[in-house]
């Protein structure tokens, strides 16, 4: 006797939501973390002693006027700077703004809702949305989920200001 | 345990009511389950003391070099990713479709609003309509900062 195919089973309708928004997720955290190995390796670069990572500069040479001389020439001054890369190269963190999850559902049972109001649940089996049901089929419903990014969140955003407040405080290690 | 929760054959018939709460009910516990996944990633920018994980980088500064600990957080702040909203779409027997003088809002649950529209697939009226339901989640309101 053939095993079920695990694809056609019959699985509640949050799994089903949950399960491709849980994927979106994952990639997204990839991404984030993707950036973050990007800004480590091109940004910076390990210290000699190890203990550290150093920012990667590229070095900037170029003259200007210094003011009036004895003789009243105006003098120039060579001068050199230092500068992050990071602070000269564009850095637009990728990720997954807008998620569409589109499918149709085949209701296969219906749990009604519990003694405690509960809503009731409904468990189904997944298809590609443009099949068409066979004569007889058990009620289909075509589902269209969009979720968003809404961004860093307000409590977040605040612990960020405060930390970000913090640095300049930050005893300096020179 | 009562047989009441016991799953029923799909073929009998299932309130408006029914089918919009449970919907809901999937989508904030698809929802629940991202919100808690989200918080985890967050764990990781935190050490085990609550401190905020950082990079130590020697950076240029007007004075010489200087050593400054940024918080990981602020080069790649996770970001949330929240339902906004769910559009179903099934058929219906207009035979069938009673009105009960209840308007679609009064089926809404908490925390989301709908909007139903029904369309007629053939003129006669014999064959199976098409009703649209679309539930929009509505955002939480702000804390007070």
């Amino acid at each position: 006797m053939s095993e079920p195919d695990p694809a056609r089973q019959s699985r509640p309708l949050a799994d089903l939501l949950a399960d491709p928004l849980m994927a979106a997720h994952a990639a997204r955290v990839e991404i984030a973390q993707a950036t973050l190995d990007y800004i480590r390796t091109a940004g910076f670069e390990p210290t000699a002693d190890g203990d550290a990572l150093q920012a990667r500069t590229v070095e900037f040479e170029f003259t200007r006027p210094a003011g009036p001389g004895p003789d009243g020439q105006i003098l120039s001054e060579a001068v050199k700077m230092p500068i992050p890369l990071l602070a000269i190269t564009e850095m637009s963190p990728q990720t997954i703004k807008d998620v569409l999850i589109d499918f149709a559902l085949e209701i296969t049972s219906v749990t009604p809702p519990d003694s405690d109001g509960g809503p009731a649940i409904l468990s189904g089996l997944t298809h590609a949305s443009d099949t068409i049901p066979p004569p007889g089929a058990a009620p289909r419903v075509h589902i269209t989920l969009k979720a968003k990014d809404v961004g860093v969140s307000a409590g977040l955003t605040q612990m960020i200001q405060i930390m970000a407040h913090a640095i300049p405080h930050a005893p300096s290690r020179t | 345990m009562s047989d009441s929760n016991q799953p029923q054959d799909p073929a009998s018939p299932l309130s408006l009511e029914a089918l919009v709460q449970a919907v809901a009910a999937a989508i904030t516990e698809a929802q629940a389950r991202i919100d808690a996944a989200h918080l985890a990633d967050l764990e990781q920018f935190i050490d085990e003391n609550g401190r905020s994980r950082t990079l130590t980088v020697r950076l240029p500064g007007p004075d010489g070099e200087q050593v400054v600990d940024i918080p990981l957080l602020s080069f790649a702040a996770p970001t949330a990713l929240r339902v906004t909203e769910a559009t179903l779409a099934f058929e219906i027997d207009p035979a069938g479709l009673v009105l009960l003088g209840a308007s679609v809002a009064d089926l809404t649950p908490d925390g989301f609003a709908a909007h139903a529209t029904v369309t007629p697939s053939a003129a006669d009226g014999r064959r199976p309509a098409t009703m649209t339901l679309r539930l929009e989640a509505i955002p939480a309101p702000a804390a007070n900062t």
